[in-house]
């Protein structure tokens, strides 16, 4: 092994030994990866939002409106928790969060169909719940306009319109939907991979800043020069080392236990996936050596960083389109390793790309990783400066 | 550290929450159109699809597979397909299918995009259909009737452009004020220093004497951050003006300093600040997923849902939403609240007590038990990783 070699080993060996030996590292380090993802994903071991409640107040009280109310009820994402006549106990309902949606029959809805009048159903949807919208607003509004297409065929075919012979004279544009990716539509089919990068990458960030904010806690900054023969440039290699290491280690265990476990979709080249994920601990922890060089102790790095997971999850635009955000911001979510990264596990593993799409998140992690590699290697050498100062006035 | 977790950065962390959602609902998602009819009809559709607020049509092309290549690389949200045969067939009084494919992959531009398509294009059948019943001689009211014997208005009380912010910034707000509130009240019986395991005085006049003196100042730094959450960053962020401010405004305030009994807890039950900090993130890292707000409570497992009511931010959230939307003061998570300020504060008045020096060293040697801090820090030579007490 030549001699640069050999201390950047030395660092990482002395790294992982002081990690393994701190429990409080250690949990962060060596349990949680795997402990927060398989929480993390048991909550959406479903995957999908069933049965979400419903009420329906049928004032007309018919035979047509009660088969409404069965296809309503058929419904994949409904549960019809209650039929009623009365509006106000459902807008109570709603109110105490009991049910998300409700949906008002009017009096004379069988009446005007039979007459051939048209009809409108107020459907009132929780006005706070994301997913409530898409799937049970669409899906009521869906099978109400089909039961309404049957009642009008019924009526053509009555007045003497050959509607049984041609289906197309009461549609005259029908439409098919096809999902490319995901193909059940299901909310953590979609979110599940991004959970699991995300906690990955945090780990990574928030462990590297709080291993190098010890090094300030517990006094051992000079034992980190002395190991690195006083070049810290292999100190902070070293670092980095460790920290790519033991986790794409802990990837290879993800991808044997947690993902088969909660069946997540894992598709494309597995070359660029090794390549994105190196490129991303090496910028995570690149960021989290640099910024926990300015911590002197653990506590403060795990408080002032702990509340970074929310905007830069929310930044990375996976939760909410980047394109919807005002441009600053978008840069600025380029200059952390989250943005590329999520998007790029979205278009690999998911969305099953090559290199030509992926290599532009790829570069962005390679700009990042050698951006925080020299911001750390300057702030080492500061921190060297500052030491050999130190010792010279002791003197 | 206290002040700065109380106010500094929960007020970065909202910052940024509310900058992101400046433009809370969702347009000119980018669709690209295969038009292998190139028609009239076909170009009408095109039109209004690109007419919608939703939709932007970044593309239309005859040539497939290019143009489907492009949703597939993650460019565009939906493909729509219209088949060769689409004005000839609507024309002929056959039925024609337009295809919509799309990235599920990015779920919610999709969910929104396919509503947007569905409408255009059931709109342009019934007119179609319309057209068709008037050429019979029937009256137009009547052939509307017929064409669109049932339609559904879909409202949302409070909420009614469906703008994700309003309910998602003061929601993720609260989350993050959770974090600040228990994080900075970690500190109140301990003086900073990650492996200190000295807490300050806890017993009788001392004690109370040390809850006011630096509980006050982080309850006060807490309360002065939600009103700069309500007074600044909810009106930049777009969130409409709470008729019920003041019931928001006590809420709010019981929040707090259930949180701050959680973070004194977590750190008199722990063996240092390091532990509590650490149980802290476990609890707070967690607790916007878990309140149901992304993915419904009622889809998650049964043990998944025990664990999220043992979070006070789920109980808090869930009497929020009826506030801030319907302006109704209903008591949902009120009592839940109440529970833990009882736990919470009951167990540090218990800590603190009498009997709270052996009730510590009991938790104090469950958890060195489980991280036996002192033990490892005797095994390590000193002078080297070993932690400085401060």
């Amino acid at each position: 092994m030549s001699g640069h070699r050999h201390l950047v080993w030395n660092i990482a060996v002395r790294e992982f030994r002081r990690l393994v030996r701190d429990p409080n590292m250690f949990l962060i380090l060596f349990v949680a990866p795997l402990a927060y993802t398989a929480l993390y994903g048991s909550i959406y071991l479903r995957k999908i939002e069933r049965d979400v409640p419903v009420d329906i107040v049928d004032l007309d009280r018919s035979t047509m409106s009660r088969n409404l109310i069965r296809e309503i009820d058929a419904l994949e994402y409904v549960r019809v928790r209650q039929v009623g006549v009365d509006e106000e106990q459902a807008k109570d309902a709603m109110l105490r969060s009991e049910i998300q949606a409700w949906v008002l029959i009017p009096d004379g809805f069988a009446r005007d169909l039979n007459y051939g009048r048209s009809t409108t159903l107020p459907l009132v949807l929780s006005p706070g719940r994301l997913l409530v919208l898409s799937d049970v607003g669409i899906g009521i509004s869906q099978a109400a306009a089909t039961f309404g297409a049957r009642i009008r065929a019924g009526v053509l075919a009555r007045e003497g319109t050959p509607v049984s012979q041609n289906p197309s004279y009461a549609t005259p544009i029908g439409f098919t939907y096809t999902p490319l990716f995901n193909p059940w539509l299901t909310y953590g089919d979609m979110i599940l991979p991004a959970l699991m990068a995300v906690i990955f990458l945090q780990l990574v960030f928030i462990g590297a800043a709080a291993a190098t904010a010890s090094e300030s806690a517990s006094n051992t900054w000079a034992g980190l020069f002395a190991n690195s023969g006083d070049e810290v440039r292999w100190a902070v290699a070293g670092k980095m080392v460790m920290f790519v290491g033991v986790f794409l280690c802990f990837a290879a265990l993800l991808r044997g236990t947690v993902i088969p476990l909660f069946d997540i979709h894992l598709g494309g080249n597995w070359l660029i996936l090794l390549c994105l994920l190196f490129l991303a601990f090496w910028a995570a922890s690149g960021m989290g050596i640099f910024l926990g060089s300015y911590f002197r102790f653990r506590t403060t790095a795990f408080v002032v960083l702990g509340f970074t997971s929310y905007p830069f999850f929310l930044l990375s635009g996976y939760a909410w389109p980047e394109a919807q955000m005002m441009l600053p911001l978008r840069l600025l979510s380029r200059l952390l390793p989250t943005t590329p990264f999520l998007q790029g596990i979205n278009l690999l593993t998911q969305m099953e790309n090559g290199w030509e799409v992926l290599l532009p998140h790829l570069l962005n992690l390679l700009v990042l990783g050698a951006l925080f590699s020299v911001l750390a290697w300057m702030r080492f050498r500061r921190m060297q400066h500052q030491y050999v100062l130190a010792v010279e006035e002791c003197r | 550290m206290p002040l700065l977790t109380a106010l500094a950065l929960p007020l970065v962390a909202w910052s940024v929450i509310a900058l992101t959602f400046r433009q809370p609902i969702i347009h000119d998602v980018p669709v690209v159109v295969v038009d292998h009819s190139n028609s009239p009809l076909s170009r009408t559709l095109i039109r209004n699809l690109d007419a919608t607020q939703v939709l932007r049509v970044a593309n239309v092309s005859s040539e497939e597979e290019s143009t489907l290549e492009t949703v597939r690389r993650g460019e565009a949200i939906l493909g729509v397909v219209i088949p060769r045969d689409f004005h000839r067939d609507v024309v002929g009084g056959v039925s024609s299918e337009v295809t919509i494919l799309a990235n599920g992959a990015q779920l919610l531009y999709s969910k929104v995009a396919y509503r947007s398509v569905a409408t255009s294009v059931t709109t342009l059948s019934a007119g179609i259909q319309i057209r068709r019943m008037q050429a019979t001689g029937m009256a137009s009211d009547e052939a509307y009737a017929r064409a669109v014997p049932v339609q559904t208005t879909i409202h949302a009380p409070g909420n009614s452009w469906y703008d994700y912010g309003i309910y998602l910034i003061p929601s993720m707000a609260m989350a993050i004020l959770q974090m600040s509130v228990s994080f900075s009240a970690l500190w109140l019986f301990r003086e900073h220093g990650d492996r200190n395991t000295v807490l300050l005085p806890t017993r009788g006049s001392s004690a109370l004497g040390v809850l006011l003196a630096r509980g006050l100042p982080i309850i006060a730094a807490n309360l002065l951050a939600v009103v700069l959450l309500f007074l600044v960053i909810f009106p930049m962020a777009g969130i409409p003006y709470v008729p019920a401010f003041f019931s928001l405004f006590w809420r709010t305030t019981l929040f707090v300093l259930v949180c701050v009994g959680m973070g004194s807890f977590l750190s008199l039950i722990s063996n240092d600040l390091v532990l509590a900090t650490q149980v802290a993130l476990v609890i707070n890292a967690p607790a916007f997923v878990f309140s149901g707000f992304t993915f419904p409570r009622w889809a998650m497992p049964d043990a998944v849902r025990a664990l999220a009511s043992m979070i006070p931010l789920t109980h808090f959230l869930d009497g929020l939403v009826p506030l801030l939307m319907y302006n109704a003061n209903v008591w949902t998570g009120i009592p839940g609240l109440l529970l833990f300020l009882v736990l919470f504060w009951g167990g540090v008045v218990l800590l603190t007590g009498a009997a709270g020096d052996r009730l510590r060293a009991l938790t104090h040697r469950f958890t060195e038990r489980l991280f036996p801090t002192r033990a490892m820090l005797a095994s390590v030579p000193a002078g080297h990783d070993r932690e400085t007490e401060r």
